[in-house]
């Protein structure tokens, strides 16, 4: 099979379908088969000019060095991220607009060196809210770090808060030193019922250093290596709409009949999710959630899938079909006594309020759906299309059992699928939440998907939403 | 205690015994108790042990007896209102029937705590006498005794009693109503059970300096006004409490649950007596999660943040961090940030929460 003519065919018509695809916001429905068929967003939207950001995956944001110290300067500043159906959401979040950023939603991801001290800088940008109520003090914990002291701002219970800038403009600095290291939240500590619920949370991650352990690795301990390239975070959290209008036109907050209509990735719903990081249709919501791999093939070191759960419900997280290596909760290696292996292998796991996990993953193609051009197949028989539904005649199905590979779908409808890839769902199972405003199939849910091995000869390369290579 | 009922009777105490029994019981929220000392004095075990000597554990394989009832009361919420509430109490007339001056506690007195300590190994009698107009029978989940499905029928003078014997295993347990859960439990009958080891928690490996039960739980007022007509598909609690209390930002409630020093070990036994799962979080320090449902794990883990299923218990091993400020405070929420008292219009100011303090 020619790899590259059918890049270019699928590639083709990606483009003629991206006005219709965009119109109804990338409806999905699945059908079952050997993988599952499903709708995906349009390939040929283009990408930015330019940008900082890497196309899937993690997304560091590195504050600024200066010896040992590391310095975060963020802003509490309100925007509005958009849904899948087309609402829009007003949000509250934590922000680096002193580094030229506008609002972005969920709160950057903050990486630090184990062993630095971790300088957070706050100021409360917070617009008024109509009515009299003022403007909310805000905050930021640290759930998980030891001995973090608060200067500046006024005393709250949790820790120190900047008010609001029409008060007395202040300026709150944390400080800790990142002793361990791992995956964490920072939250707010102020009313975090609404603060949460309004998006002031983020990812803190905190990389190795002791023991000659690299950025590779997440902990100090070998069995933690993974692929640099493959390094995801997956940040759950849920919008009850109603509070959010309630705080963006100055009514009353009142959580008691709390009642969320939209459950999110990194700060997005499906579709939306599984679009590259930094599209230019999501300009507050700069975090895709794609997971991405291919076959190993004994060499390949694993990916790394960082959870955390900032939401307020509990969510039971798998992917379809595979099981991961959970390694870490809270930014602690899981360890028998006498330091050895604690790690187990995970299907569901419910990501519970607050928490995070670490979990490695490698695909095995250990029944050989990969299979070069010359080498015999194994007989595999697919469903009829009778028994798969592909709405709006899209689907993200190859047409082929085997993984690199195409096959014919029916007349009119057509396949997004780039290079014969798999792809599995990666969500929330409490099925209430792939849902986007009751509308299933969206929500917290993404994808992985499962590229075919290098040696089949597609062009290595990730991002999807623009004309490069995206088979690797 | 009916009289003529299979059991010795003792002195009464009965001052004492009610000192134990208020519905706020002092100390409760600051169960400073230290690791549990093995006392080999004969202490008779009854129901109305004096305060000098609750908690104290008798000599290996004692028996240790505890009376108590079920009854019917209120209980202030954290708003400051009064719901109806049915609980358990320590008899205040053990011996005799009736239960004197007891009060319905929501939780029920701590077994083991409350009462004479208990440890693995010791012959647990409870004499339970029904006040309620229900008939209600006693589980113990996690204890090598037989369901009883029947109980005790409702509180007809003369009253009903039981006795229920088992053989105590180490850890930490509820006790609550075994029968028509979906009304009893939600209007309050439960308890925590505390059975220490010979070291620890639960044996080596498991050492505390101080600790503290959390017994979580939520009340629906509607719930607790009607409990015969009380649809439960209606369940939506307002009040979210430990050990029956709400936080208190301006007072002491809760406010330490537990004090200790840098480098010293608190155990948190976390009890979920409520019908909705709590995740609970600790804020400036992780935990040690040393056991489930009183199953010691194999591999124990630190953690920020974990979830007690309802009916579940957990305990974790928490030690202050060497480098933590004395008069600060680890804060101990719930994650699914039940942090209001129920009053309207809402505020953020109470709810399931709790500290640490450090001294």
């Amino acid at each position: 099979m020619n790899g590259e003519r059918d890049i270019a065919t699928a590639k083709g018509k990606g483009g003629h379908m991206t006005g219709r695809l965009r119109t109804m916001r990338w409806k999905l429905v699945l059908g079952l088969g050997v993988i599952l068929a499903i709708g995906l967003p349009s390939a040929a939207i283009p990408a930015m000019a330019s940008h900082s950001f890497s196309d899937q995956g993690i997304v560091c944001t590195n504050g600024s060095l200066a010896g040992t110290t590391r310095t975060f300067s963020l802003e509490a500043t309100a925007g509005h991220i958009t849904m899948p159906d087309g609402n829009a959401v007003f949000m509250w979040g934590y922000n680096e607009t002193a580094a030229g950023h506008g609002f972005q939603a969920p709160g950057p991801t903050l990486c630090a060196q184990q062993g630095e001290t971790v300088v957070v800088k706050l100021r409360n940008n917070l617009p008024d809210p109509p009515g009299a109520a003022g403007i909310d003090n805000v905050s930021i914990v640290f759930p998980g770090q030891e001995g973090v002291s608060a200067t500046g701002g006024v005393a709250g219970v949790f820790t120190n808060e900047a008010p609001g800038f029409t008060s007395a403009p202040d300026e709150v600095t944390y400080s800790f030193t990142a002793s361990e290291p791992g995956t964490y939240l920072y939250e707010s500590g102020t009313n975090p019922v609404k603060q949460l619920e309004m998006g002031m949370s983020g990812a803190l991650v905190i990389r190795p250093d002791g023991g000659g352990f690299a950025d590779d690795h997440a902990y100090n301990d070998a069995r933690t290596r993974f692929n640099s390239a493959r390094e995801y975070v997956l940040l759950l959290s849920e919008i009850d709409t109603a509070l959010h209008a309630a705080v963006e036109s100055g009514q009353a907050f009142d959580p008691t009949n709390r009642k969320p209509r939209y459950f999110l990735i990194n700060g997005r719903a499906y579709p939306d999710v599984i679009a590259d990081n930094n599209v230019p249709w999501l300009p507050t919501q700069p975090y895709g959630g794609l997971v991405t791999v291919q076959p190993t093939t004994g060499a390949e070191l694993p990916a790394l899938v960082r959870y955390l759960n900032a939401g307020l419900d509990n969510h039971p997280f798998h992917p379809h079909g595979n099981h991961v290596q959970r390694v870490a909760q809270d930014g602690r290696l899981l360890l028998a006594s006498g330091g050895g292996d604690a790690s187990m292998e995970s299907f569901t796991r419910t990501v519970g309020s607050g928490q995070t996990y670490d979990s490695l993953f490698v695909w095995e193609d250990e029944e050989h759906y990969a299979p070069a051009p010359t080498s015999k197949k194994i007989p595999v028989t697919i469903p009829t299309y009778r028994n798969l539904l592909f709405p709006e005649d899209v689907t993200l199905f190859s047409g082929s059992p085997y993984l690199g590979y195409k096959g014919t779908l029916p007349i009119g409808v057509t396949s997004q699928n780039i290079c014969g890839e798999y792809y599995f769902p990666w969500h929330s199972h409490d099925l209430i939440e792939i849902v986007n405003f009751d509308e299933a199939f969206g929500g917290m849910l993404t994808l992985l998907r499962v590229n075919p091995p290098a040696s089949l000869g597609y062009p290595q390369g990730r991002q999807i939403n623009s004309p490069k290579t995206p088979c690797s | 205690m009916r009289s003529g009922a299979k059991k010795v009777a003792r002195p009464g105490l009965m001052l004492l015994a009610i000192a134990a029994l208020a519905v706020t019981i002092p100390g409760w929220g600051s169960a400073d108790i230290g690791a549990p000392s093995v006392a080999q004095s004969a202490v008779p075990a009854s129901a109305s042990t004096p305060a000098a000597v609750r908690g104290v554990q008798l000599a290996a394989a004692a028996t240790v007896t505890v009376d108590l009832c079920a009854l019917a009361g209120t209980k202030t919420m954290p708003d400051g209102s009064s719901v109806p509430i049915w609980g358990f109490a320590l008899d205040g007339n053990p011996g005799a029937e009736g239960c004197g001056a007891a009060a319905a506690g929501l939780p029920g007195p701590v077994l083991g705590i409350d009462t004479l300590g208990i440890a693995a190994g010791d012959t647990v009698v409870v004499n339970f006498e029904n006040q309620l107009s229900q008939a209600v029978s006693l589980a113990f989940p996690g204890q090598p005794l037989a369901p009883d499905t029947t109980g005790v029928a409702a509180g007809v003078w003369p009253l009903g009693s039981k006795t229920y014997t088992f053989i105590a295993n180490t850890g930490t347990f509820l006790y609550q109503a075994g029968t028509n859960v979906t009304t009893q439990v939600p209007m309050g009958l439960y308890g925590a059970l505390v059975v220490n080891a010979t070291t620890g928690a639960y044996g080596t490996g498991t050492a505390f300096d101080k600790q503290a039960v959390l017994v979580l739980s939520e009340v629906d007022p509607y719930l607790n006004a009607a409990p015969l007509t009380f649809n439960l598909l209606d369940y939506h609690p307002k009040f979210w409490l430990i050990n029956g209390q709400g936080f208190d930002p301006s007072g002491a409630t809760l406010n330490p649950a537990v004090s200790a020093a840098a480098g010293q070990k608190v155990l948190l036994r976390y009890l979920n007596a409520g019908l909705e799962h709590h995740t609970m979080l600790l804020l400036g320090s992780h935990e040690r999660l040393i056991a489930k449902d009183a199953g010691v794990m194999k591999n124990p883990y630190d953690a920020v943040a974990e979830t007690i299923p309802a009916g579940a218990t957990m305990d974790a091993i928490v030690t202050i961090p060497s480098g933590a400020v004395t008069g600060s405070k680890l804060w101990l929420y719930n994650r699914q940030l039940h942090l209001d008292d129920g009053s309207a219009p809402f505020t953020p100011d109470g709810g399931m929460m709790a500290s640490v303090a450090v001294t």
